[in-house]
């Protein structure tokens, strides 16, 4: 296990960040104002934001430090919802384009993943302003910590109880990217047997849909639910077992199997949100006929 | 015998002022280090929940029990009846009111704002009534003026809100499955505790809810 949550806290994506030519300064031309970073999946987007508008701010037409402007990411002009850890981001936008994953880094070429900066009077629907900066986004995240206690504990005692310090480093661990720390403050969070589990299941066609279901970690007969039994329930047209659509679940860039205990993947998948967010990613054609699916 | 008497009670009163002196300086340090160690908001809240948990009372609203508050807040008309209400929609069905209301008199920076727009829904996750704002803003152009939602990063400050309620920004679904929207929530983590918690509250528990939330900040 501990192999799998160093493989799932180290995960990290090639990202080309570009600018919206319509935002550029009259004949700066796209490339020149384009970064190449790597960053973990675990964290959230606008975490990089200062040091994204620093490189790039001499090129756009506007300043966008000015408190009445709102700044903002998208991927092929859908704007992205900078709360979720970025590796969910890229896995349920990604999913929409089943082809694009078919070609994998080789030792001659690496995947990129090519998000544009944006910006405007009004942040678009969904998108939560930042108006506050790393702070806000702290915030944010502690509450999510809050929300996952109480899914797991009934209360947010565990939270609660953390001493300032412990707070402190909580955050910092996902800053200095010091997983050790984490986990000590994380398991102090988790218990051994849950009340729920937190999970998030991300779905991107036919309409991008954010679902939050309660999920008991075994079921009235004791069995550990597994994500079948959710699914089906949850989304039965999409999960009945007959006829079936080309449909898997992924976490972290890796295929779960729809068999999986729920408790058992969480413990070695969630986030550093404290969610274990599941993006139903399409199948590409060869995944379809290896696992003779019909549309 | 009278001067042992005596000697033992002066032996006895100085060693209680001894120990209480003792007790005294431990609690001293005890709360010191708390101080120093943790937010305050957070231990009184954790000292709610034990509190509680020794009590064994009820901590939350069932979903059905908030739908059924709801619509007789509703019906009675005891959120319309507020004088900042100007617009409200029952949605009978997710169980939610939206509310437009007027600028509250105690609001600093009146003159920059429209309206506020309130959303009445439930936590699942807390099982709590949740509150939810939005603030508009006039903006005028050269022909017409319009409003538009604003996001201000001290918006406490602004709609002077007590400082005990934890307000911030977050995404929020209008049901599980709905696309999100952006509000400022009250989070609800330590609803109970805010508005009480006695068995007894129960019927009453959403007007409750009400008066602490909602209408202390439409004063």
């Amino acid at each position: 296990m501990d192999e799998i949550r160093n493989l799932v806290w180290n995960g990290a994506i090639n990202v080309k960040l570009t600018v919206k030519s319509t935002l550029l300064i009259a004949g700066v031309k796209k490339e020149r104002c384009s970064l190449n970073i790597r960053i973990p999946r675990d964290i959230y987007l606008p975490m990089y934001l200062p040091f994204m508008k620093n490189q790039v701010k001499d090129y756009l037409k506007a300043d966008i430090d000015d408190r009445e402007l709102f700044v903002w990411f998208e991927y092929e002009n859908v704007p992205l919802y900078w709360n979720y850890p970025v590796g969910v981001l890229f896995d349920s936008m990604t999913s929409l384009i089943p082809s694009g994953r078919k070609r994998g880094d080789t030792s001659s070429s690496i995947n990129m993943w090519t998000i544009e900066l944006a910006y405007g009077p009004q942040a678009p629907s969904g998108v939560l302003p930042i108006v506050k900066g790393q702070e806000q986004i702290q915030g944010y995240w502690m509450h999510q910590w809050k929300q996952v206690c109480f899914i797991l504990n009934g209360s947010a005692k565990q939270m609660m109880s953390l001493a300032m310090y412990d707070s402190k480093k909580f955050w910092e661990s996902v800053i200095k990217r010091d997983r050790k720390s984490f986990e000590f403050i994380a398991t102090k969070i988790i218990p051994a047997k849950p009340r729920h589990i937190p999970v998030v299941i991300h779905q991107s066609l036919p309409e991008m849909q954010i679902m939050q279901p309660v999920i008991s970690a075994f079921q009235a007969d004791q069995h550990e639910e597994t994500f079948m039994d959710v699914l089906t329930h949850l989304l039965p047209v999409l999960f009945e077992k007959k006829g079936r659509a080309p449909i898997k679940i992924v976490c972290s860039g890796i295929e779960i199997p729809l068999e999986a205990h729920i408790y058992e993947t969480y413990l070695r998948f969630f986030s550093f949100d404290g969610f274990l967010h599941i993006s139903l990613c399409l199948l590409t054609a060869n995944e379809v006929a290896i696992e003779g699916l019909e549309n | 015998m009278i001067c042992f008497i005596v000697s033992m009670h002066n032996h006895l009163l100085s060693y209680m002022v001894l120990f209480i002196t003792i007790y005294f300086h431990i609690y001293l340090l005890i709360l010191i280090y708390i101080y120093q160690n943790y937010n305050l908001e957070n231990v009184y809240v954790l000292f709610l929940i034990l509190q509680n948990r020794i009590r064994n009372k009820r901590k939350m609203i069932s979903h059905s029990e908030y739908c059924r508050q709801l619509n007789s807040a509703y019906n009675e008309g005891s959120v319309q009846a507020n004088p900042y209400c100007q617009q409200i929609v029952y949605d009978s069905s997710s169980h939610t009111i939206l509310m437009k209301t007027g600028i509250p008199s105690k609001a600093s920076n009146s003159m920059r704002l429209d309206h506020l727009e309130f959303k009445i829904t439930y936590s699942h996750v807390y099982q709590e009534p949740l509150l939810l704002l939005r603030i508009w803003i006039r903006e005028h152009n050269d022909e017409f003026t319009m409003s538009k939602l604003w996001f201000p990063k001290d918006v406490k400050q602004i709609l002077n809100i007590d400082s005990a309620f934890q307000l911030g920004l977050d995404s929020i679904s209008s049901d599980m499955r709905q696309h999100q929207e952006a509000w400022y929530s009250f989070h609800p983590c330590d609803t109970s505790y805010m508005i009480g918690d006695k068995p007894e509250y129960l019927d009453k528990y959403l007007e409750r809810w009400l008066s602490v939330f909602l209408f202390s900040v439409l004063l």
